[in-house]
């Protein structure tokens, strides 16, 4: 049996928010088919994806931002590649996974973006979650 | 000549990008070390995970030695040894 999502409208009503800062946090915080489907007003969050905005709203530090970025080059330590960030200039660095060293060149690779209560930020591959 | 052409020539492999690339940088590693290290201790606090997490798995994670874990028990056991005696 599948899950039942639940539509960001009656999500909105349950929490209690406006639904704009639901798709606000949909757009910077969550990946599309893991935790929600559809658009705008039509948005459907799946069971995962209502966990991770409730989670959102109570500790934002909690759940990092979602990037999409290309891998450049590798950097010289091994465990960090060098990535072109959408919406950000120049590159960055990214923490990977030992398996995954040499094989991200070239590809294009969804990221944490880990914040902590100063507001440094580090970067770091989404396949490192869980 | 030879000696002026491989002056002006590109720097080694091992020298490029050095100044746009911190990640061999102590200071910064730690940084980093230390952030990633505060997130997953707060996710896996927030999402009640206390199953142990192998050495490789929290070293890709957040970057820390694959033997830090291992060098800080046997520090504390060297250290409560020394107490008994």
């Amino acid at each position: 049996m599948q899950p039942i999502n639940t539509p960001v409208i009656a999500l909105a009503d349950k929490l209690g928010v406006p639904v704009n800062k639901l798709l606000e946090i949909k757009n910077l915080k969550l990946v599309k088919g893991e935790h929600y489907t559809g658009y705008g007003k039509n948005t459907y969050f799946t069971p995962k994806g209502v966990e991770e905005v409730e989670l959102a709203l109570e500790i934002p530090l909690a759940v990092p931002d979602k990037l999409n970025g290309v891998v450049l080059h590798s950097a010289k330590n091994p465990d960090w590649v060098m990535v072109k960030l959408e919406h950000k200039d120049g590159k960055t660095p990214v923490k990977i996974g030992r398996k995954f060293r040499g094989k991200l060149i070239g590809k294009i690779i969804l990221i944490d973006a880990i914040t902590d209560a100063s507001g440094s930020t580090t970067y770091r591959h989404a396949e490192l979650r869980g | 000549m030879t000696l002026l052409r491989t002056q002006a020539g590109p720097p080694p492999i091992a020298m490029q990008n050095s100044e746009d690339d911190p990640t061999s940088n102590r200071e910064w590693l730690a940084e980093h070390v230390d952030r990633l290290l505060g997130f997953e201790i707060l996710h896996r606090s927030i999402h009640a995970t206390y199953q142990p997490l192998e050495a490789t798995a929290l070293s890709d994670k957040t970057g820390i030695d694959r033997n830090a874990a291992k060098r800080v028990i046997n520090n504390l056991r060297k250290t409560l040894h020394d107490h008994r005696r």
